[in-house]
């Protein structure tokens, strides 16, 4: 990133770099949000060399077998095993595969399709916005997991049919906030300077609006992750996101919820992996909000 | 006030309508014959002809569309394919349990809430805030399914002292299989409202008024509740009447995991059955509720902050 910076703003750059890297490391929720998604990343990328077992292969003899338990030749089941017999500590491992690729994919998604269309609303104004924000208000008039469920409906299940349907319901929020911003930026005194020696309109948008699009929108996006995440599992859950046969936290869960009492660990424990990520993303987008603008502090 | 009620009304009317063209499209994107999609598959072809005329499938999409407006106002949207019960009088069966379960998660939540919020605002960076910070995170964080997986891990599998499924019989034990449904329902809400309260209360406790009202040598609880309490608490209240929407959206996963029979329940097992004009008749039904309530919450807000209604 630094090389390819123009030779002019290198120098300020360079001052206020060690100034900002301060105000980042200085705000501990997001530093504590980097290290929870970063060790989720890791674990997601390095699945295969980390986990001690196949997560879909099944022991019928050592099904349901309490965390710690080592039988002779094979790695200790640390998490157990579930009620196929497989190992619960692997499956885990392999669900951060899903839920990151889902989150990340539908962020991308709801952000492309929210900005574009925020945009649009606030730049050019009068019927557009009235057309488009009708729109969003439409959306928001129905509780966003209904709205997926009746997609995952038509569309039936599947990993990357979950992103798209997470990305149909998920941009309104980009598209409210990328709309208020171009409204505000779109009043100021530069955007007015910029017209009056005649820029065009693609000039504007990309050299004004959408750097001060920057910062608001990488905030929603790293909260809106844990949002999606969250929603992932709670479709996984419910059977209708990801299919049965690649291991998901949320899917792990609902088997887990038949054998609650004599196997606690199968819903427990990729539960607790689940709460730590959604709030690892939801502290790094609010500790990114902080570091970015201090004003909303509280 | 009448003419942002007006226009206000006008646009959830145009919400409404946008909503029941999803509702009308849906089984006409369904993979297969429309007909068939609103059929049972072991339907005969003279039951199939009368769904093609009940629902008048020959005509062109908008006279159809038409037809079903005029369906959904006179209340008769078709059977539901799993029970074989018209679906208006299925979600009537339903819908008390759901607004019992939705009223319990709403009055647990803005009652503990706000004396939570008020607490950690006056603590500010203190133990009580911090401990109370922690906990609204945790309600946000945590996935409604596996807390109230958990629940029943502990009060019905290891204690034993609260049911874990469906809705029980007489009084005291239909308000005992609330207790887990319920908390599950307004945790997450419970928490989006500490937030607010907190972050609203330390923004009012700067104001200009209330540091007017302390000089004036009030006392301390005056200030807080006569003075910031009431100016907090405005943008609290349209938190309120949204999130009633966000409860019953919630509804959907809490009432699956406590096999608790109501909309959300029945909306996951039409689903699940490709029920679709039960589908149909939930996804208005929803919006319907969500829609009003959103209205009467903006009209409440209109007449508490006037500044609204002149915008």
């Amino acid at each position: 990133m630094m090389q390819s910076a123009p030779p002019l703003s290198s120098e300020r750059t360079a001052r206020s770099l060690p100034r900002n890297l301060k105000r980042f490391l200085g705000e501990r929720s997001l530093l504590l949000g980097a290290a929870v998604l970063i060790t989720v990343g890791l674990m997601a990328l390095a699945a295969p060399l980390v986990s001690p077992h196949d997560p879909n292969a099944m022991k019928p003899s050592e099904r349901l077998s309490e965390p710690g338990f080592s039988p002779e030749g094979v790695p200790p089941y640390v998490f157990g095993t579930d009620f196929l017999g497989r190992d619960v500590l692997s499956r885990i491992i392999y669900g951060a595969r899903v839920s990151l690729v889902v989150g990340l994919f539908a962020v991308l998604g709801a952000g492309s399709i929210g900005v574009v269309v925020g945009a649009v609303a606030g730049y050019y104004g009068k019927w557009v916005d009235e057309v488009l924000m009708r729109l969003v208000d439409m959306g928001l008039a129905v509780p966003g997991l209904l709205l997926a469920l009746v997609i995952v409906m038509l569309l039936g299940a599947g990993m990357w049919n979950v992103v798209l349907v997470l990305s149909a319901t998920g941009w309104l929020g980009f598209a409210r906030v990328t709309r208020g911003v171009t409204l505000s930026v779109k009043e100021r005194d530069f955007i007015l300077a910029a017209r009056s020696y005649g820029a065009a309109d693609s000039r504007i948008i990309t050299r004004h609006l959408i750097p001060n699009l920057i910062a608001p929108i990488i905030v929603l996006g790293s909260q809106q992750l844990g949002v999606f995440i969250y929603a992932e599992s709670s479709l996984s859950f419910l059977g209708l996101g990801v299919p049965l046969d690649t291991p998901t936290w949320g899917s792990m869960i609902a088997q887990g919820r038949s054998y609650l009492d004599t196997s606690w660990w199968v819903s427990t424990l990729p539960g607790i992996v689940l709460t730590i990520t959604v709030l690892g993303a939801f502290y790094f987008g609010d500790g990114l909000r902080d570091a970015l603008d201090p004003r909303l502090r509280r | 006030m009448l003419l942002y009620a007006r226009r206000r009304a006008l646009t959830s009317v145009i919400s409404i309508l946008g909503i029941s063209v999803i509702a009308f499209l849906l089984p006409r994107l369904a993979p297969g014959d429309p007909a068939l999609v609103l059929m049972s598959d072991d339907a005969t072809d003279e039951i199939i002809e009368q769904t093609r005329e009940f629902w008048g499938l020959n005509k062109p999409l908008y006279e159809q569309y038409y037809v079903f407006i005029v369906r959904a106002v006179q209340l008769d949207l078709g059977t539901s394919l799993v029970t074989g019960r018209s679906t208006i009088e299925t979600v009537k069966d339903f819908f008390p349990n759901t607004i019992k379960l939705a009223l319990v998660a709403w009055v647990w939540s803005v009652v503990v809430s706000i004396p939570l919020g008020i607490l950690a605002a006056l603590n500010r960076n203190k133990v009580p805030d911090i401990v109370i910070r922690l906990f609204a995170m945790l309600g946000r964080g945590m996935p409604n399914f596996w807390l109230g997986i958990m629940l029943i891990l502990l009060f019905a599998v290891v204690w034993n002292i609260l049911p874990a499924f469906g809705i029980g019989e007489g009084f005291f034990d239909q308000a005992k299989h609330l207790i887990l449904p319920g908390f599950v329902l307004g945790s997450s809400f419970m928490a989006l409202l500490v937030r607010m309260v907190r972050s609203e209360m330390l923004e009012v406790l700067n104001e200009d008024y209330v540091r007017t009202a302390r000089a004036k040598g009030l006392a301390n609880r005056v200030v807080i509740y006569r003075h910031a309490l009431r100016n907090a608490l405005i943008p609290v209240v349209t938190i309120l009447g949204l999130e009633i929407g966000g409860l019953i959206g919630g509804s959907i996963i809490t009432e699956t995991v406590f096999a608790y029979p109501g909309l959300g329940r029945l909306t996951v097992q039409s689903i699940q059955g490709l029920d679709y004009p039960m589908v149909q008749t939930l996804v208005l039904i929803f919006a319907l509720i969500y829609i009003s309530a959103s209205f009467i919450v903006d009209m409440l807000y209109g007449y508490l902050d006037p500044r609204i209604r002149y915008q």
